[in-house]
């Protein structure tokens, strides 16, 4: 069975919404992983090793287009 | 079911009910759209660099001919010289050939600067200067070879 997604509560929605700092932390930390791993590449080197690195510039861009939408978002 | 069954639902309730439902919504949708916003940033910016990549080149990768292409030299009023001819400006920009012109008396140098920049026929400055085209061609001629002795001489 699917296990039963992980939603951020209503009342902080709202908050960050308003443009409440602590509340935005809070989304920001709980998408972290999430945007980790859709900035992660693999590189590979002459002997077919993979390797992991995140894409620090990606995470920015990233990072502030979830802050824009935060911000934008209608409830 | 019967049609009075439904007032038994206290209505504050089913108030609650509908307060809860929609902040659920809100929730999902939330997660929805933190979702898509971030995987069409991620899109976006792998687009981007996909594009740079076709379109920029490193400077130390471009061939020296193309480097050559993309510089231009300015030119400065200080550089050239004008010389009046029938009121009209005529500009030399070689430096060499003004100090020639220089030298020459005025009706040689007219002449010069007549026929190779204003690009007039002998005839046409035989009738500027109200004189025998044979004379505008002599003076050309012995103007021309001063220049050449000049030109010559110098390097």
């Amino acid at each position: 069975m699917r296990e039963k997604k992980k939603l951020i509560p209503f009342s902080i929605i709202e908050a960050a919404n308003s443009g409440d700092a602590i509340a935005i932390q809070y989304i920001l930390k709980h998408y972290e992983g999430y945007i980790v791993t859709l900035a992660t590449k693999t590189l590979t080197d002459e002997y077919s090793n993979g390797y992991f690195f995140v894409d620090k510039e990606m995470q920015e861009q990233l990072t502030t287009a979830l802050l824009q939408m935060i911000l934008d978002f209608e409830i | 079911m019967r049609p009075s069954s439904f007032n038994k639902i206290h209505p504050e309730k089913v108030n609650y009910q509908i307060q809860d439902d929609f902040q659920t919504t809100i929730q999902f949708q939330f997660d929805y759209m933190a979702r898509k916003v971030m995987i069409r940033t991620k899109s976006n910016y792998r687009r981007s660099i996909g594009r740079r990549r076709r379109h920029e080149s490193l400077f130390s990768e471009v061939s020296d001919l193309d480097i050559n292409k993309l510089h231009t030299s300015d030119t400065y009023r200080l550089d050239r010289r004008f010389y009046k001819v029938l009121s009209m400006d005529v500009e030399v920009t070689d430096c060499q050939i003004a100090e020639a012109l220089d030298t020459l008396s005025k009706r040689k140098r007219d002449i010069i600067l007549m026929f190779y920049y204003l690009e007039m026929s002998d005839a046409e400055i035989a009738k500027e200067l109200s004189v025998n085209r044979s004379t505008v061609y002599r003076n050309r001629h012995s103007a021309l070879e001063m220049i050449k002795t000049l030109l010559e001489d110098e390097p």
